[in-house]
């Protein structure tokens, strides 16, 4: 089993990749398939079965009810120069708000695990890329204090400062 | 000033921290050369030509001497004794080297300056107008919307991977010194009718390869709307931008393939979404930010405080009077004046600074202008608060340390990107050109003669130069492997921002300086009374000029 940082922790990931299922594809373990399939499949959720994979490139605004039907989402990263994985999760979490668990998966680097944790990414799927989640982890460290709003503080430092 | 507390420090000594820890691994073979690229980017290290080349802020050009003495320090100790102050009023090093860099980002942090975001596709040092706070054409000082918007950007976590860089100017005077039109987002600080401050907001402006004027996205965004505004413009262009071609990233592409009301609605799409959550500014901070930008001790002086003094030396130097004339500036505090320490004299690289020259600035920052100064984005530096009485020894001062030559405004104060000389991108060399100019205009009576002329000079079309917006733009181009130049003509920036139009073919280095002395004397020959030279041109048009340069000798 590959590794993934959840909440924080180190745990085993129970969740495989579909980044393309053939047509009539049945999800008979935990599979992570894309929104576009799951939606043209017209697949009923919940499944225990089945979570959703968000490509960079795709269109969620509609997409609300469709996420929060299941419990694993995955922001999957082709490039770690793409960025707009960031916009997508903050969307998820702060307009649709989405309680279950949103991961990074693919080529995302190490220097934004905290980045992407603030957009509201709670756990970092390592299976394809060379990252080592023990070291990786210790980034979500980098910074303790911020100064606009983030998912994980909603509050920015200027209302925390005139609190204080 | 903004005065850091233990927040800004905190956060500072975090980031200084986290470099140090991505440059120990890439030094170490643990961080790939394409994954350390964006990382050190967003601390404002290049890769170029020759060495590393580091851009550390002026967060909207202010700059106090404790901090000028900090980078004559680092001019000296890390670097080759000079310095370079960019077109973005920021300050660049151009001989650092890359192991050393976490030490100089520790340095600096001492003093409350970084390079955080100075470059990169994220949101970069926003800039100002150079007489903030003391003009007299303006509304609304814009230093403390300035600094709200620096430490929101500042590692916000949304927008470090954009399609490409992005920034922002804001201006609070009538005359536009900012360049608001030619940037990402342009904010004018105003007041309404109800004497409500807000902005007026002005987005997909910028130069490149593709310059575009900014247009008007919202006539009047209230104040405590700023940053959720911004916030919804930055997803909108996150999400949408261009990321298959660089060239066609930037969010003026974006805002034109939309269209103003398409996009227009999109931002306020999201905007909805934000616009009364926690990130809506409070008024308290907006008077905390204020306080930082409060006037200094003036004296209480008399309109004429100084004037007999100045116009008796005026009247038998003439030295003095040229400079009195083209180096100082109205200031709203009866009996001072702002002055500007031209770093354009002949021979030397626009823009370029020694350490020792830092460290007089600061000294004279300390003696005539209450510890502080301010970078132009024209390459020069103010000296903001000065009593009229003290010219005539500061003049002397400026002339001993080669801040004096009277050229502020004139076709020698150009605007020159660095160029071929240091960047890796430029098609060719700039500052030779510069300085062939320079060369060629010395007679200091005919430039005076000749107005407020702008010339500027880019390498190659990133256009840092900003040669779209010159009255006169000169652009490097490559021709098989040989340096050519093209000139604009026609460009203008502030409140009547023009893009220039192509003259025609490029020259080689050699034939620049006849050609723009016969350009100016086209002007000279065909000048309405008191008419500038883009009045001329706007006036008469392109042709004259062209048969002029183009002319076949019989």
């Amino acid at each position: 089993m590959q590794k993934l940082i959840k909440d924080n922790a180190i745990t085993e990931n129970q969740w495989q990749l579909a980044l393309a299922p053939e047509e009539g594809f049945v999800a008979t373990e935990p599979t992570l398939l894309p929104i576009e399939f799951v939606k043209n499949a017209n697949l009923e959720l919940p499944n225990p079965n089945i979570g959703l994979l968000i490509q960079s490139g795709d269109d969620i605004s509609e997409a609300k009810e469709l996420i929060n039907s299941v419990d694993v989402v995955a922001l999957y990263f082709k490039n770690f120069m793409d960025g707009r994985s960031f916009s997508q999760a903050r969307i998820i979490r702060e307009q649709f708000g989405y309680g279950g668990e949103l991961r990074a998966s693919g080529f995302f680097i190490r220097d934004q695990l905290l980045y992407l944790k603030r957009c509201g990414v709670n756990a970092f799927d390592f299976s394809e890329n060379a990252l080592e989640p023990e070291q990786a982890k210790d980034s979500l460290d980098d910074f303790t204090n911020f100064y606009q709003a983030g998912v994980d503080q909603p509050q920015p430092l200027y209302r925390r400062r005139l609190e204080s | 000033m903004y005065i850091y507390d233990q927040h800004d420090s905190q956060i500072l000594n975090e980031r200084v921290k986290q470099f140090r820890g991505q440059t120990e691994r890439y030094l170490e073979g643990n961080l790939k050369a394409e994954e350390f690229l964006p990382l050190r980017l967003q601390n404002g290290l290049y890769i170029q030509r020759l060495a590393p080349m580091l851009r550390v802020n002026v967060p909207y050009g202010m700059i106090n001497s404790a901090q000028l003495r900090k980078l004559a320090h680092i001019a000296r100790h890390y670097d080759k004794g000079y310095c370079h102050i960019s077109t973005r009023q920021n300050v660049q090093f151009n001989w650092p080297n890359l192991a050393e860099v976490p030490d100089i980002l520790a340095e600096l942090s001492e003093v409350n300056m970084h390079a955080t975001q100075s470059s990169g596709n994220c949101i970069r040092n926003t800039t100002s107008d150079q007489f903030a706070g003391i003009a007299g054409d303006e509304t609304v000082d814009p230093r403390p919307y300035c600094e709200l918007i620096r430490q929101w950007s500042s590692f916000h976590p949304e927008f470090a991977f954009l399609p490409r860089k992005f920034k922002i100017a804001v201006t609070g005077a009538e005359s536009d010194r900012a360049a608001i039109q030619v940037h990402d987002i342009g904010l004018r600080v105003k007041q309404n009718a109800a004497g409500e401050t807000g902005f007026q907001v002005y987005v997909g402006g910028g130069l490149g390869r593709t310059p575009v004027v900014g247009q008007v996205i919202c006539e009047f965004l209230p104040e405590q709307d700023l940053l959720t505004y911004l916030e919804a413009i930055l997803r909108v262009y996150n999400l949408l931008g261009n990321r298959e071609n660089k060239y066609k990233a930037r969010i003026k592409i974006l805002v034109r393939a939309l269209g103003i009301d398409v996009f227009r609605e999109k931002v306020e799409q999201q905007w909805a979404q934000v616009k009364d959550g926690p990130s809506k500014v409070p008024g308290a901070e907006i008077e905390r930010l204020k306080s930082f930008f409060t006037a200094p001790a003036y004296e209480t002086l008399s309109a004429d405080a100084g004037v007999a003094e100045v116009t008796s030396l005026a009247a038998e130097n003439k030295a003095f009077a040229r400079w009195l004339e083209r180096n100082t500036h109205a200031h709203k505090i009866a009996g001072y004046v702002a002055v500007s320490l031209s770093l354009k004299p002949t021979g030397v690289a626009p823009g370029d600074i020694t350490d020792s020259q830092l460290e007089a600035i600061a000294d004279l920052a300390d003696a005539y202008s209450f510890g502080e100064v301010r970078t132009t984005h024209e390459q020069n530096i103010v000296l903001g608060d000065v009593k009229r009485s003290d010219l005539p020894e500061l003049w002397q001062k400026l002339k001993d340390n080669g801040f004096a030559t009277p050229n502020i405004g004139t076709l020698t104060d150009m605007i020159c990107c660095p160029g071929g000389d240091y960047c890796s991108l430029a098609n060719a060399k700039s500052i030779p050109i510069a300085e062939d100019i320079q060369r060629t205009f010395d007679d200091l009576d005919y430039l005076y003669d000749l107005g407020p002329i702008d010339l500027n000079i880019s390498g190659c079309m990133n256009a840092c130069g900003h040669h779209h917006v010159g009255n006169i733009g000169i652009l490097g181009v490559d021709k098989k492997g040989a340096e050519f130049y093209q000139i604009q003509l026609g460009g203008q920036v502030g409140n009547s921002t023009t893009l220039g139009k192509v003259l025609g073919p490029a020259f080689s280095q050699a034939e620049i300086p006849d050609v723009i002395q016969k350009l100016v004397g086209v002007y000279v020959n065909q000048r309405g009374e008191g008419e500038s030279f883009v009045e001329t041109y706007n006036r008469i048009g392109m042709e004259p000029f062209k048969e002029q340069v183009y002319a076949k000798a019989d």
